[in-house]
C-alpha cells in the first residue's frame, strides 16, 4: 500500500494542518513503508474474533448530576492567544 | 552517601530521624541541576521557588509517616501542575500554564512532596529516544552521545543522573519502560487502570498508563502505593483494592513459574549482549527457586504493527483539541478561520506529531476504518488470549526490556522501522493492559540493560517482588555512572 | 405529474438536568459568557468525560415515552470536526450502539390515527455557541453551552406533509414536556429541528433524492420550510431537472431556502474513556415507572371519566400543568364539564391576555372550586364570578375574601329584590305595557334594569321569577 503525496496532502488538510513539502516527501515515504508492514496483519486470521476497542465494557460509570464550582473567568481565558472581555476570539465566520 | 544519591527509602528514613532536612535535600538536588543538566538536559522547567516552599512547609510538619513527604521529584511534561507549564514539549504547548493538577499529582502533593521541575519528552510522547522534544535532546548518563530512550527520556535521565530522587512518566507503548532500560533505573507501567490518567495528555486512551521512574524496586513500590487508586476524575480507573506493595516485597519467590516468549528471543533484532544478559538473568531465577519456561505469544509479532495502528488512530482525534483557540500554539497571521486552524496546528506540531495525525487520520477514514483499525483490534484480543493462556499456566513472563542498549543520538531517527523495533517487547502489554516493569540486569559497552518482568493484569505486587528478589541477588542498580571531565561530583 | 412528498425530522432536545453530560459545571441558561467551563468542557490536556446519571435516566425515559426499544448496552462514540464552538474537536455522541431505537408517535391528521416511527434516539453533547457582532471582524466564543446534554430524535420518513410535521412535533414536545425531560423552548434553542425531504411520483415505491434543512426557528418555520421546499423540489422535477443532495438553509425574514453545504463525510471513531451505558431491566422499570400518564392517554380519560368532549379533553391535556390544575379542581368540585369550562375560557384567555404561564398562578386549584361552589350556592352570580376569578388571578387572595372585601354577595333576600322590582316596574311602564302586550323581550330589558339597580349582585333566578309574579 502507497500513501502518495496527494493523500498525504488530503489527510493534512481533513486534519486541518499545514505540511510542508519537504514533510509531505518524508511522510509519504514513510507512511508507505508502514502501510506495506501493517499488510502482515492480513496474514492473521481474524473470522469471528470480537474487536477489543473499550477498556470497560461490563458496568456502567455514572456521576451524580450535582453541581460543582467552575472555573473563574481569569482561568478559563488565561492561555487563550486572543480573547475579547469574556470571550474567546477568533476570525469572522462567516456563517455556513 | 551524597545527598542527591539518595533513595526515597534512605531519604525519609533520615528525614524522620531529623538527620537531614527536606530544604538541605531539596537544595542539594537544585544544586546537581545546575551542575549537571547543562549537559543532561532532562529538565524543561525548574520550579525552585514553589519546590524550596514545599521542602520548608514538609520540614515545618515534621511528619514523615508518608515517605514520599519532603522528598525531591521530577514529572514528565505531559503532566499537567496547576500553575507549572506544562508544554508536552511541543511548540504547540510551548506556554500552556494549567488552571488544573492530574490526579497523580494532587495525590502527591496531599504527600507534601517537593516538585522540582517537570523533564524533557518525545513530543505529546510521540518516539522512543526524546529526540523529537521541541526545546532540546537529552543525553544519556551512562553515554552522552546516546539518546536516554523515550519518550519519559527526561524522566529516566533525571533519575539516572541523580538529579531527582524519583520522576513520574507515562508508558503507551513502552516510554517507561525503555528509558529506564537504556537509562538503567527501575521503571514500572502499571496495569491499565491501576493509576488515574486524569489531567495527563492523552497519547491512547486505551492504552496510557502512568507510573514511576525509581533508583530502585522499593522505591517504585512506595510511588506506585502513593499514585495507584480510583479516582472519580477518571473513568477507566479501576476499583479493584491496592495490595500491599512494601510488604509484598519480601514474600517468598520460591516456587513461581515464569514464562519466556521464546518469539521475543529468536529473533534478528535481539543484540548479543542483551541476550546473554537476559538469560543470566533467567538464570538467577531459577537459582532463587523459580521454574523458568519457554513460552510461545503466538501473536506478539503483529503487536507492533497493531499497535501502531491503534495509537495513530487514537492520537489523531486526541490531538484534535490542540487548535490554539483556547489555548496553545495560534500563528500570528492567517487569512480565514481554517487558515488559523492550518497555520496554527502547522507550526505548532513537529514533524513526527503531523506524521502520526496524518496515519491516524487515514486509518480513521470510513473506507479504512475496518481493514486496519479493526483488524487491529481484533488482533488486540488474540494477543490478550495469549496473555491469559500463558498467565493460565505462568505466574510472570519475563523478556527484555529493549533488543538493543541505547542507541546514539540521531542513529535511528531516520530509520523509522529500526525505532519501531525498539518497542517490540514492550508494545504487546500495553495492548493487553498489563503491568511491567523493567529493571538493570546487566551491562554491554558501558550501557545499562533492561529486564522486563510483565504480570497479570492488577498483579503489581508478584512483579515487585520477583524485580526485588532480583535485585536483593544482583548489583547492577548499585553500579554508579562514571562521569566524563567536565562534569563536578563534588559540590 | 402528481408528487409525495416524504418528510423524516431530526430532532435535538436540551435535556432539563443540573449540570452538563461530562462534567459538574451548571447548564443554567442566562449567565455571563464563559461562566460555567472546566478542563472537562475546555478540552483541555487530560480531561475525560465523567457521564452524568441523570442524563442517562432522562434520555431511557424520553425513548420509552416515545415507545422505543432501549439498548441494554449503549455506547458512545466520537463525530471528529473541527470548529470553535467544539473545543475538543470532536462531539461525543451515540453513533454505532445509540440508546434507543424503533419508537413511535401517534398522530391524527384528518382524523385518522397515524403512526410515525422513530428510528433512532440518542444521547450527545451540545457544542459552545459563536457570536457575529454586526461589523465585527471577529467571531466571539461562548462555551457555557458546550457539554449541554442533548438526545437526538431521527424520526422514519414517515411523514407526508407540512401538516403531519407540525403534528408529529407538537406531540413530541407534549410528551417530552410532560416527563419533564426538557422545556422544549425552540426560542430559546432547547429544541432544535432539521428536516429531510424528498419528493417521488405518487404511487412510486423507491425514494427521490432528499434535501437537508437547517436553521428552523420555530413550529411555523418547519411548515413554511416544508412547504416551499416542496414546490422548489417539484418545479425543478418538472422542469426535467434533478434534486441534488445538500443541506439548505431557511430565511425565515425572505421565506425561502438557500444553498449551505454539499454531502460531508462525518469522520466518527469509538470514544476509548467511557464506560458502555448500561440498562437492566430492573433499572429500565424504574425509569419506566416515573413516566406519568401520556397525554394521548389522559386525553382518552378524560373524555371518558370526566365525560367532556374531544375537543376539551386535548386543549387540556396538551399541557401537563392545565392538565393536573384540571383535575384538582375537579377533585373538589362536582361537575367537570363547568371546570372544563371556565379553565378553557376565563384562565386560558387571561393567560393569553397576560402572556403568564400557568406554572406561576397565584392561586390555587381549590380555590377555583370553591368560587365555582358560590356561584352554585348563589352567594355570587356568575357574572361577578368572573370579576372575582380575574381578582384571583391579579392577587391570589381566595374568592371568600375577594367578595367579603368587595362587598360581592349576591342579593337573594326575596323582599329586598320585590322592592327593587317594583320600583324598576313603576319607572318603566312603557316596557311593562309591551310585556303585557306579548313582547317577552321586555322582560329582559326589565331584569337589566334591575341588575343596574343592583350593580349587577341580584340573583338572576330570583329577580326574573318575581318579575314574572308581580307582572301577572
Amino acid at each position: 500500500m502507497i500513501m502518495d503525496k496527494d493523500t498525504v496532502e488530503r489527510m493534512a488538510d481533513i486534519a486541518h494542518m499545514y505540511i510542508s513539502e519537504e514533510e509531505k516527501n518524508r511522510i509519504s515515504k514513510e507512511l508507505s513503508f508502514l502501510l506495506e508492514c501493517f499488510d502482515k496483519l492480513n496474514q492473521v486470521d481474524t473470522e469471528g474474533v470480537m474487536p477489543t476497542i473499550h477498556p470497560i465494557t461490563d458496568r456502567n460509570i455514572l456521576r451524580e448530576d450535582v453541581v460543582w464550582e467552575s472555573l473563574p473567568i481569569e482561568e478559563v481565558l488565561k492561555n487563550s492567544p486572543d480573547k475579547d472581555n469574556r470571550f474567546f476570539r477568533v476570525p469572522r465566520i462567516i456563517e455556513e | 552517601m551524597k545527598l542527591h544519591e539518595l533513595t526515597i527509602n534512605k531519604a525519609n528514613e533520615l528525614l524522620k530521624k531529623k538527620e537531614i532536612k527536606s530544604e538541605e535535600l531539596t537544595s542539594a538536588l537544585f544544586n546537581r541541576i545546575d551542575s549537571f543538566d547543562g549537559k543532561i538536559k532532562a529538565y524543561v522547567t525548574l520550579d525552585k521557588d514553589r519546590a524550596l516552599e514545599a521542602a520548608r512547609l514538609a520540614d515545618k510538619k515534621a511528619d514523615f509517616t508518608q515517605p514520599l513527604t519532603g522528598i525531591p521529584m521530577a514529572v514528565k511534561d505531559n503532566i499537567c501542575t496547576k500553575d507549572l507549564k506544562t508544554t508536552c514539549c511541543s511548540k504547540m504547548l510551548e506556554n500552556f500554564v494549567p488552571p488544573y493538577d492530574a490526579t497523580v499529582i494532587s495525590k502527591l502533593k496531599d504527600t507534601n512532596a517537593v516538585i522540582l521541575g517537570k523533564t524533557n519528552m518525545d513530543e505529546f510522547a510521540m518516539g522512543s529516544s526524546t529526540e523529537s522534544s521541541f526545546f532540546q535532546v537529552t543525553k544519556n548518563p551512562w553515554n552522552l552521545e546516546c539518546v536516554p530512550g523515550g519518550s519519559s527520556g527526561g524522566s529516566a535521565a533525571a533519575v539516572a543522573a541523580d538529579e531527582s530522587l524519583y520522576a513520574l512518566g507515562s508508558d503507551t507503548g513502552g516510554s517507561i519502560r525503555q528509558p529506564a532500560a537504556y537509562c538503567g533505573v527501575v521503571g514500572l507501567k502499571p496495569t491499565y487502570g491501576r493509576v488515574s490518567r486524569f489531567g495527563v495528555a492523552a497519547l491512547a486512551s486505551t492504552m496510557d498508563a502512568i507510573g514511576p521512574i525509581t533508583k530502585d524496586v522499593t522505591d517504585c513500590a512506595i510511588v506506585l502505593s502513593a499514585i495507584a487508586g480510583i479516582d472519580s476524575f477518571d473513568p477507566t480507573s479501576s476499583d479493584i483494592p491496592l495490595s500491599d506493595y512494601l510488604k509484598c516485597l519480601h514474600d517468598e519467590l520460591n516456587g513461581i513459574k515464569i514464562g519466556i516468549p521464546k518469539e521475543f528471543l529468536d529473533n534478528d533484532v535481539i543484540d548479543k549482549d542483551v541476550k546473554d544478559a537476559f538469560l543470566n538473568a533467567a538464570k538467577i531465577y531459577e537459582n532463587l527457586g523459580c521454574i523458568c519456561e519457554e513460552i510461545s505469544l503466538a501473536n506478539a509479532e503483529y503487536a507492533l504493527w497493531a499497535y501502531h495502528i491503534t495509537v495513530a488512530a487514537e492520537s489523531s482525534s486526541e490531538l484534535g483539541q490542540y487548535d490554539g483557540i483556547r489555548y496553545g500554539h495560534r500563528a500570528t497571521k492567517y487569512e480565514d478561520l481554517k487558515d488559523l486552524y492550518k497555520k496554527s496546528r502547522g507550526e505548532g506540531f513537529g514533524t513526527e506529531v503531523k506524521r502520526r495525525i496524518i496515519l491516524g487520520t487515514y486509518l480513521s477514514d470510513a473506507q479504512n476504518y475496518d481493514k486496519y483499525y479493526l483488524k487491529a483490534q481484533k488482533i488486540r484480543t488474540l494477543i490478550k488470549k495469549d496473555f491469559e493462556n500463558a498467565f493460565n499456566k505462568y505466574d510472570l513472563l519475563i523478556t527484555p526490556t529493549v533488543p538493543t542498549t541505547a542507541f546514539k543520538i540521531g542513529e535511528k531517527i531516520d530509520d523509522p522501522l529500526k525505532m519501531y523495533m525498539n518497542d517490540l517487547y514492550t508494545t504487546p502489554v500495553n495492548l493487553a493492559g498489563l503491568p511491567a516493569i523493567s529493571i538493570p540486569c546487566g551491562f554491554s559497552d558501558g550501557l545499562p540493560i533492561g529486564l522486563q518482568i510483565i504480570g497479570k493484569a492488577f498483579d503489581e505486587a508478584s512483579i515487585l517482588r520477583a524485580a526485588y528478589a532480583f535485585e536483593q541477588n544482583t548489583n547492577y542498580h548499585e553500579k554508579r555512572i562514571k562521569w566524563e571531565e567536565g562534569f563536578s561530583d563534588e559540590l | 405529474m402528481n408528487y409525495e412528498t416524504i418528510i423524516g425530522l431530526e430532532v435535538h432536545v436540551e435535556l432539563l438536568t443540573k449540570t452538563k453530560i461530562f462534567c459538574g459545571c451548571s447548564t443554567e441558561f442566562g449567565k455571563e459568557p464563559n461562566s460555567h467551563c472546566c478542563p472537562i468542557c475546555l478540552g483541555m490536556p487530560g480531561a475525560l468525560p465523567l457521564m452524568n446519571r441523570s442524563v442517562v435516566e432522562y434520555a431511557a425515559k424520553a425513548g420509552l415515552a416515545l415507545n422505543c426499544d432501549i439498548a441494554e448496552l449503549s455506547r458512545f462514540d466520537r463525530k471528529n470536526y473541527f470548529y470553535p464552538d467544539l473545543p475538543k474537536a470532536y462531539q461525543i455522541s451515540q453513533y454505532y450502539i445509540p440508546l434507543a431505537r424503533n419508537g413511535y408517535i401517534e398522530i391524527e391528521p384528518n382524523g385518522q390515527k397515524k403512526r410515525i416511527g422513530i428510528r433512532i434516539m440518542h444521547m450527545e453533547e451540545d457544542a459552545g455557541k459563536l457570536i457575529h457582532e454586526e461589523g465585527s471582524a471577529y467571531s466571539l466564543v461562548d462555551l457555557d453551552r458546550a457539554g449541554v446534554p442533548l438526545v437526538e430524535i431521527v424520526s422514519e420518513p414517515d411523514m407526508r406533509s407540512a401538516e403531519e410535521a407540525w403534528l408529529y412535533l407538537n406531540n413530541l414536545k407534549t410528551i417530552l414536556s410532560y416527563i419533564e425531560v426538557s422545556d422544549c423552548k425552540m426560542e430559546e434553542g432547547s429544541l432544535r429541528c432539521d428536516i429531510n425531504i424528498s419528493l417521488r411520483p405518487e404511487g412510486s415505491k423507491e425514494f427521490g433524492t432528499k434535501v437537508e434543512i437547517k436553521n428552523l426557528g420555530s413550529f411555523r418555520a418547519v411548515r413554511r420550510a416544508i412547504e416551499y421546499e416542496e414546490k422548489r423540489q417539484k418545479e425543478i422535477l418538472e422542469s426535467g431537472g434533478s434534486i441534488t443532495q445538500e443541506t439548505r438553509r431557511w430565511d425565515e425574514a425572505q421565506g425561502f431556502t438557500t444553498f449551505m453545504r454539499g454531502k460531508v463525510e462525518n469522520r466518527y471513531s469509538p470514544e476509548p474513556n467511557m464506560a458502555p451505558i448500561i440498562i437492566k431491566d430492573d433499572w429500565k422499570e424504574e425509569i419506566r415507572s416515573k413516566i406519568p400518564e401520556l397525554p394521548n392517554a389522559r386525553k382518552a380519560r378524560f373524555m371518558q371519566e370526566y365525560s367532556l368532549p374531544e375537543y376539551d379533553a386535548s386543549v387540556i391535556t396538551a399541557s401537563k400543568i392545565l392538565a393536573d390544575f384540571y383535575e384538582e379542581c375537579v377533585k373538589y368540585y362536582h361537575d367537570p364539564k363547568v371546570v372544563s369550562n371556565w379553565v378553557m375560557v376565563e384562565l386560558m384567555s387571561i393567560l393569553n391576555e397576560t402572556g403568564q404561564g400557568i406554572k406561576n398562578l397565584k392561586f390555587t386549584p381549590k380555590q377555583l372550586s370553591d368560587m365555582l361552589v358560590m356561584i352554585d350556592k348563589g352567594t355570587i352570580s356568575g357574572k361577578i364570578a368572573k370579576d372575582v376569578f380575574r381578582d384571583m388571578f391579579e392577587t391570589g387572595k381566595s374568592p371568600e375574601d375577594i367578595v367579603k372585601e368587595k362587598g360581592l354577595i349576591q342579593i337573594s333576600d326575596e323582599a329586598e329584590l320585590e322592592s327593587i322590582a317594583q320600583k324598576v316596574i313603576d319607572n318603566n311602564p312603557k316596557s311593562v305595557q309591551d310585556y303585557k302586550n306579548g313582547k317577552k323581550k321586555a322582560l329582559g330589558f326589565l331584569v337589566g334594569q334591575i341588575m343596574k339597580e343592583t350593580k349587577g349582585k341580584a340573583n338572576p333566578q330570583m329577580v326574573n321569577t318575581i318579575l314574572i309574579r308581580l307582572l301577572d
